[in-house]
């Protein structure tokens, strides 16, 4: 090794994409779901094009703006082929230095197999079978190199307990690092976190070191965000007289205050995704799991010191009535990992209050809201003026302890392709356009929330503190 | 097992792959990316102009045909995706080739601009890497086969020979595919050591279509499509307004691609060079596979080849007649094979047919090749069924049969869906004829006096040489 400034960093990110090309769902679902495919394929135009459509009426009313950096246009024209080919994935993450990756379910541009909170609601069965091809697929397609490929599978609806078992050991057998936690998408039948029904999942996971994956999106009911998405396709398709893109995109005024509401609140403004932390931690979970691990992923960190130190205080009130045996931000420390995706410069800066070593950087790749494919220039920004030993540990080896990566493969790697500290550290100032790109796409420069929700917080937590308390009671 | 529930072995000798092209630089050394931005420029230019091109002929497009081309292509390079598709088509294993004017090629290709040798070597280089990344995991079903350099250093051509048996290739491209004013004829001493590589590790010569045409060659006339389009589009180049004014293409580029494409003989020369030059004298196990270059002249041609070795044979290093050669060391690729060629088999020779459905180019079997194995193999007895559609390739490129075997029971189609599945719907067939010339009759002895004249300048070369010695 050369002189300090040579070092190469071992760059674990936290959060990826991947998808099934559409040409490909018959081969991954039994046959009795292909009847589902042509309206599937169907949402699949329908879902982006509305997304698009709310984001050029957000332009108009100079809400945002969808100007994009052009660097950034071009990856995005054909370069996220990468969500299903491996060898331009490995590229992809070659090019900005990272060793390693988790990679997730879900993005727009290829679609979900029932399985995801943006299809239409196709009943319990068909969405048990897409996660399930969902899991085979990516066995087939990054099985290859699971020391780079961190791979976390989809989950279904968990109504039969022994199948859910089943799974999980399927995947570890498979390399995966992770599933997706249950009721990423809620039905109506499912039980609380807290219940004791999830307990053979909790041990099966505990046992095979599959990590429990908490990710945007989670605590929807099937099928609640599509009938929104189709209104909003549906008006301006009325507007425009035509389904043709062009003319839908020139008649984008059409989209009502209503719908971008509803979206506006689904992204930015419901806490559901939060509510499972404290689920577990309280209901005692990490306690008869001890090596349990736990992995908020794009729910963004600057709204966790508050909300831990909430949950503390109400904790210590109510100590004797929950199963929990130790203080919440406890856990935190022994059994999470959160995910900065695309990191916030509010959220490095707050880096001690989070937890240094907690905390694990995500390029969101490829969605256009992630640092693909600018995440050296993210990198030098954000952590400009980090230490070393922090920077190490944000970048990678928090991730490598907690899933027990092989660090000396992972080393062997970013000899190769990783940046060194001195690239990170002196490799100039970023210039403005792209910062200002990182702003737009990825809210770069947002102010921490810090305790802007902790109302809506303390209300889902005193509902499920009562839950447990009646439970505990048993 | 009932005879009609035997699962066929299907292994189909033409196919394509491409790097896409945010992975060029990732496969090229960095001296070459400064050729980058102008390489991403003209893999703007030829695809537009080739369809601009097929826009002013008023092709018309099968909706099934048209969904698959819209974005299921990605199988270039996806190779799981390819694998479905093998499977759906009950296609068991397949040769793999490059080239496909949706991503391009990096300066190694027919196609290309003329970049110079240094960028042509290190493109098939690049490739070949590429393709031993992706498709390396499952070579007992994909078939590879190399890109070829200038091959100006024959030591390093020949590692590289080496390189791709030791990366589990089948063949590489022919050298010459793509020519340079300075590379030798095929029958000259200088490929000695190539031949010799290639046959002691197995790896096949393949000859594919557009072999044999010099380096930049067809450039001009494919800029001269666009810029004619983008002139009438008052300098625009915007996509819509270049097909708005697709009548400027003039009647030159289409006699120059009808030319190119149907009427050159260049990619039929090196069969009878290496054949009267005594290559598979010297080396007798070395394998010829001519692709996509269709087989219906086959017959005629070593009909007339027989006869000038005949009439040559003392001052010919060559021991045996063409049609000899042609039966021990060739396997031809009959890509989306056209009725008559099948009912040719039996003069082409039953045992040198590889049915290839050309995935997934616009003109290829998919994605219907059950229906095109239906109709074009109709009444085709089963012993020689299973030899073109599977058998002649095991036996030819010595492939894992047993293997094969059990992926064709899970995937391959059934004697009984070849020869009962019922008629194929005629629009299918029409379209059939227009995207692959599906019923056109068979070229015969049509270009005979052609071929005449470039066998009596090789013979007279090689009369020459043979003197030289």
């Amino acid at each position: 090794m050369g002189e300090k400034a040579d070092e190469r960093l071992i760059i674990v990110s936290g959060d990826s994409h991947a998808g099934i090309p559409n040409d490909l769902w018959a081969e991954y679902l039994p046959e009795r779901f292909h009847d589902l495919l042509p309206s599937l394929r169907q949402d699949n135009v329908i879902y982006p094009t509305a997304m698009q459509l709310n984001v050029a009426k957000s332009a108009i009313e100079g809400a945002s703006s969808h100007a994009h950096h052009p660097e950034h246009q071009e990856a995005h024209s054909t370069g996220w082929h990468g969500l299903h080919d491996p060898v331009l994935r490995l590229a992809d993450m070659d090019r900005e230095g990272i060793a390693a990756e988790i990679i997730y379910l879900g993005d727009f541009r290829l679609g979900d197999l029932f399985h995801n909170v943006t299809n239409r609601s196709y009943g319990l069965e068909a969405w048990e079978a897409g996660a399930k091809a969902w899991n085979r697929w990516t066995s087939d397609t990054f099985g290859f190199a699971t020391d780079r490929f961190l791979v976390t599978a989809a989950i279904g609806p968990c109504v039969d307990m022994d199948a859910a078992v089943a799974e999980i050991h399927w995947i570890a057998e498979h390399g995966f690092v992770g599933t997706y936690a249950p009721g990423y998408m809620t039905h109506p039948d499912m039980p609380p976190l807290y219940d004791p029904y999830w307990e053979p999942f909790w041990a099966a996971c505990a046992e095979t070191g599959i990590a429990i994956v908490v990710h945007a999106g989670y605590g929807t009911e099937q099928g609640l965000v599509f009938p929104h998405v189709q209104e909003i396709y549906d008006t301006v398709a009325e507007a425009a007289g035509s389904t043709d893109r062009e003319a839908l995109l020139a008649h984008a005024s059409a989209v009502t205050d209503e719908s971008r509401q509803f979206f506006t609140n689904f992204s930015n403004y419901n806490i559901d995704s939060r509510r499972p932390m404290w689920q577990l931690m309280l209901g005692g979970v990490f306690d008869r799991h001890p090596t349990l691990r736990f992995v908020p992923s794009e729910i963004r960190l600057d709204w966790i010191p508050t909300t831990l130190a909430h949950i503390d205080a109400v904790y210590a009130e109510h100590r004797d009535e929950v199963p929990a045996q130790r203080a919440p931000s406890d856990y935190w420390s022994s059994n999470c990992l959160g995910v900065g995706s695309f990191m916030h410069k509010a959220e490095v800066e707050m880096r001690h209050e989070i937890g240094v070593e907690n905390m694990v950087f995500g390029r969101d790749y490829p969605h256009p809201e992630g640092t693909w494919p600018h995440t050296t220039g993210w990198l030098q920004d954000a952590f400009e003026g980090v230490p070393d030993d922090e920077l190490r540990l944000i970048l990678g080896e928090n991730a490598i302890r907690f899933f027990g990566l092989d660090r000396a493969r992972l080393a062997e790697i970013a000899k190769r392709i990783g940046p060194t500290i001195d690239e990170l550290h002196a490799g100039g100032p970023v210039a403005d356009d792209l910062i200002a790109s990182f702003a737009l796409r990825g809210g770069y420069l947002k102010p921490a929330e810090r305790d802007t929700n902790l109302e809506k917080v303390d209300e889902a937590l005193r509902a499920d503190l009562e839950a447990l308390a009646v439970t505990g009671s048993r | 097992m009932d005879r009609n529930d035997e699962r066929l072995i299907v292994v189909s000798g033409d196919s394509h792959a491409g790097v896409p092209k945010e992975l060029w630089s990732e496969y090229l050394p960095s001296r070459f990316h400064e050729l980058l931005p102008s390489l991403r420029a003209d893999n703007v230019i030829y695809p537009t102009a080739i369809s601009l091109l097929g826009d002013k002929g008023g092709l018309e497009d099968h909706p099934e045909h048209a969904a698959a081309h819209r974005d299921g292509w990605h199988g270039l390079h996806d190779p799981v995706l390819r694998m479905a598709d093998m499977d759906r088509e009950g296609v068991a294993a397949e040769l793999i080739y490059l080239g496909d004017s949706r991503l391009g090629d990096m300066f190694h290709n027919v196609t290309n601009r003329d970049y110079g040798l240094d960028a042509w070597e290190a493109g098939a280089k690049g490739w070949n890497r590429w393709a031993a990344d992706t498709f390396g995991f499952a070579m007992e079903r994909f078939l590879v086969t190399g890109a070829i350099g200038p091959c100006v250093d024959m030591d390093a051509t020949v590692a590289e020979i080496e390189w791709m048996a030791d990366h589990d290739f089948t063949g590489v491209y022919l050298p010459g595919y793509l020519r340079h004013p300075d590379m030798p004829p095929m029958y000259d001493r200088y490929w000695e050591p190539f031949w010799a590589a290639c046959e002691q590790t197995g790896i096949a010569l393949v000859v594919h279509a557009g072999w044999g045409t010099e380096q930049g060659f067809v450039w001009p006339v494919v800029q001269g499509i666009y810029d004619v389009c983008k002139d009438a589009a008052g300098g625009s180049t915007e996509r819509d307004d270049l097909f708005a004014h697709s009548d400027a293409v003039t009647d030159e580029p289409r006699e120059f691609f009808d030319n190119f494409v149907n009427h050159n003989v260049d990619s039929r020369r090196p069969m009878w060079q290496l054949m009267f030059s005594g290559v598979f004298d010297r080396f007798p196990d070395l394998g010829y596979v001519p692709t996509e270059i269709r087989v219906d002249w086959i017959p005629a041609t070593l009909d007339f080849l027989d006869k000038a070795f005949e009439a040559k044979r003392a001052e010919l290093p060559a021991e045996r007649t063409p049609s000899d050669y042609w039966r021990t060391n060739v396997l031809a690729g009959a890509s989306f094979i056209r009725k008559v060629e099948v009912g040719m088999r039996h003069e082409v020779g039953v045992e040198t047919l590889l049915f290839g459905r050309d995935y997934p180019h616009p003109e290829s079997t998919w994605p219907h090749t059950r229906e095109w194995l239906r109709d074009a193999f109709e009444g085709v007895p089963d012993d020689e069924l299973r030899l073109m559609l599977g058998e002649n390739a095991i036996r030819f490129f010595d492939l894992d049969r047993d293997r094969l075997a059990e992926i064709a029971r899970r995937i391959g189609p059934t004697i009984q869906e070849i020869h009962a599945g019922g008629p194929v719907a005629d629009d299918l067939i029409e379209n059939f004829a227009r995207r692959g010339g599906y019923l056109k009759p068979a070229e015969g002895a049509d270009r005979i006096s052609i071929v005449e004249g470039a066998v009596r300048e090789d013979l007279e070369a090689l009369a020459t040489a043979g003197a030289a010695r």
